[in-house]
């Protein structure tokens, strides 16, 4: 059909024009597509952050915070009684300190740290992180490490509940001070055996001994435990079993958090993401519809007197209305393809501008495991782009050009051939 | 004055005013004249005595504020919408001065485009506006090159091949010689003046001599009014 073909070369005509039209509407209408991506993405990573929730409550001594620890320990006394409220399933309890007695040398030293600078050039250089010592119960095989990564046993084995002044060495400790299994190390007077080298893949994590609970109690002289997880049947029971602790562990004394809670703060800031994925949306189709607009009005003002000669010679408003649309149509699809293709490599990064921040803040100390277990899945808020985002980008096209066809179609109306067809 | 002749267009008591700003332009300002089927004629007069208006109204582009025109039984002047449209397309063609053709189409293109918004079927519309050219003396290789590679003559001769392109009855032509010089001009005025021996209606508005005196009618226009109207009887070529 001529007409089409007419329209396109009017635009392969003015090509700058064009292609100035088609890269402003590449990036409006990429940008639209890649919020809505993101859009989606946040609708779907809710939806699974709702059935994840687990049933697990953490208590932690007031005053203490994530890796920093502090605070009075929890009473043991107190933590007995946790077992016995209606609907736990289990209790598990951790305890942490530091060690830096002269019998081990940490693995991580301030230089690692990239604190060079301060400490005043390598002569003096003997500043070493401490090395954390982190109780757990037998019976939590997997327990997270403060820095909330995971352990693996490589050497050895983890401790049984009949176990004593044994204690699991980070593999980087270990290598520092040549420790393997069955070597005894002299920790606060008492003799402890190595019974297990684990990794963590972090040399934070791995800078750390690992003891049975009452071990690190006894060593270090604690009376309690630094956090604890209690493990409800039910996720309905979660918010009784939590009042309850609460009245065993009051404010003052220990933060009560159930994985709602941090669960809430996470999708806070997925939410967070979908309402400025929507803004985005709305802004960015807004840009695209002004910016075909403007060149619309820019076309018809530049080729004013080709419409006054197109009513000279018997064209129907409607016949000039198309071919204008046409070729708004024709520029608004190239547009809408680029900004289609622009989404892949686009869509992620700015998922993660948008969603990431919030995931890094907080983490560690036992139970930060939920919060550093979600808290990555935000900073990879998931972004799949579609094919489908063709499918979209050729909606948006198309609306865009009924949206700019209006235009037109008013505006050639009112051009008088008369007035605009006198001889200058 | 050729009695016998049959008035192709009637104009009747028009007039055409404008507002420009506090004070009424009376472009036209009571005009009534006959003018006969299958003339040359020539609109004459001083710049801003209302020809081009007179011709606009004539051709549908422009109503008039008072009084009637007639065109080949068409009330012209109470015409709305569709039927201006259809006016446009099958009782007039259009030669404007300058600028008149659309820059990105070739000649060829420009003059098969008022054949494609009637609905010509492309074999036809190519064939004519070929033979059209031919007639106008614009070759092959002026067919296919854009308006801005032609000269002023021809162009203006592509654009005559445009408005014949419908077949139509009437041809109006507002200044066609307007940017010509002397010799080009000459030939358009035969090549016009050649169109009234197939029957065709050619006026014409005009400084030029040349085209009032090949003209089988001249109308003088001053301020908007007919002043005089001249008819001379020609032995035809
Ligand atoms: N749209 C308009 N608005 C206001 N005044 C107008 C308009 N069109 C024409 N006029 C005025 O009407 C008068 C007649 O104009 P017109 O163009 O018909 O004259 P013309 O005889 O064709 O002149 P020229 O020989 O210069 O082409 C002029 O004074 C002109 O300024
Ligand atoms: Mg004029």
């Amino acid at each position: 059909m001529s007409m089409v073909w007419r329209s396109l070369r009017n635009l392969l005509r003015s090509p700058q024009r064009t292609t100035l039209m088609v890269a402003l509407l590449a990036v409006s209408i990429g940008l639209a597509l890649i919020m809505f991506t993101v859009h989606g993405a946040t609708a779907n990573q809710l939806g699974s952050i709702g059935t994840e929730i687990g049933t697990e409550i953490t208590i932690r001594s007031a005053g203490s915070y994530g890796t920093m620890g502090g605070g009075e320990p929890l009473a043991q006394e107190d933590v007995d009684k946790l077992s016995s409220i209606d609907h736990v399933d289990s209790v598990q309890v951790s305890v942490q300190t530091q060690y830096s007695g002269d019998s081990l040398e940490s693995a991580v030293d301030a230089g690692s740290l990239g604190g060079r600078g301060p400490m005043g050039g390598s002569s003096s250089g003997s500043f070493t992180m401490p090395i954390t010592v982190m109780g757990f119960s037998a019976a939590n095989e997997s327990p997270t490490l403060m820095n909330g990564t995971t352990m693996e046993i490589v050497e050895g084995s983890y401790f049984t509940s009949d176990d004593a002044d044994v204690m699991v060495v980070g593999q980087d400790l270990a290598d520092k001070n040549s420790l393997s299994v069955g070597s005894t190390v002299d920790i606060e007077g008492t003799s402890v055996t190595v019974i297990g080298i684990y990794d963590s893949g972090t040399s934070f994590g791995n800078n750390m001994l690992i003891m049975p609970v009452d071990t690190v109690e006894s060593l270090f002289d604690i009376d309690g435990v630094t956090s604890v997880t209690v493990v409800v049947d039910d996720i309905d029971n979660v918010d009784a079993v939590a009042s309850d602790i609460r009245e065993i562990f009051p404010e003052d004394v220990a933060d009560v958090t159930t994985a709602e809670d941090m669960y809430a703060r996470i999708n806070d800031s997925v939410t967070n993401a979908g309402s400025t994925s929507t803004i985005g949306m709305i802004v960015a189709f807004s840009v695209a519809a002004i910016v075909v607009l403007f060149s619309v009005v820019l076309m018809m003002r530049q080729r004013v007197k080709e419409i006054g000669i197109l009513k000279a010679i018997g064209a129907s408003n409607r016949q000039i209305g198309f071919q204008f649309s046409l070729e708004t149509l024709a520029v608004s699809l190239v547009g809408a393809i680029i900004g289609a293709i622009i989404t892949y490599p686009l869509a992620q990064k700015v998922a993660n501008m948008l969603a990431g921040g919030e995931s890094t803040g907080m983490g560690g100390g036992p139970g930060g495991d939920m919060f550093s277990r979600v808290g990555g899945t935000v900073a990879g808020l998931d972004v799949a782009v579609s094919p489908m985002v063709f499918l979209y980008a050729l909606a948006i096209a198309a609306a865009l050009a009924i949206l700019a066809s209006v235009l037109p179609t008013w505006y050639i109306a009112r051009v008088r051939p008369a007035e605009v067809l006198r001889n200058e | 004055m050729n009695s016998n002749n049959e008035a192709i267009v009637t104009v009747e008591a028009v007039a055409k005013h404008f507002k420009s700003g506090d004070t009424l332009v009376r472009a036209v300002d009571g005009v009534s004249v006959k003018l006969p089927k299958g003339k040359l004629i020539a609109i004459k007069g001083a710049s801003g005595s209302g020809k081009t208006t007179l011709l606009n109204m004539i051709g549908a582009l422009d109503k008039p504020s008072e009084g009637t025109i007639v065109v080949d039984g068409t009330r012209v002047s109470e015409m709305h919408g569709g039927e201006e449209v259809s006016y446009r397309r099958k009782k007039v063609g259009f030669v404007f001065q300058s600028y008149s053709l659309i820059p990105n189409l070739t000649a060829l293109e420009n003059v098969m485009l008022p054949m494609e918004i009637t609905g010509v079927e492309p074999n036809g519309r190519k064939d004519r506006a070929r033979l059209l050219l031919q007639r106008v003396r614009i070759d092959d290789g002026q067919q296919a090159r854009r308006p801005t590679r032609l000269s002023g003559g021809e162009q203006q001769r592509v654009a005559i091949a445009r408005a014949l392109a419908n077949d139509p009855p009437i041809i109006l032509a507002d200044e066609p010689t307007g940017n010509l010089d002397s010799k080009t001009s000459k030939r358009i005025v035969e090549l016009l003046y050649s169109l009234t021996q197939e029957g065709k209606t050619v006026i014409v508005a005009t400084h030029s001599a040349d085209i009032a005196a090949r003209a089988d009618m001249v109308l003088e226009m001053t301020d908007g009014k007919v002043t005089d109207t001249s008819s001379f009887e020609r032995p035809k070529r």
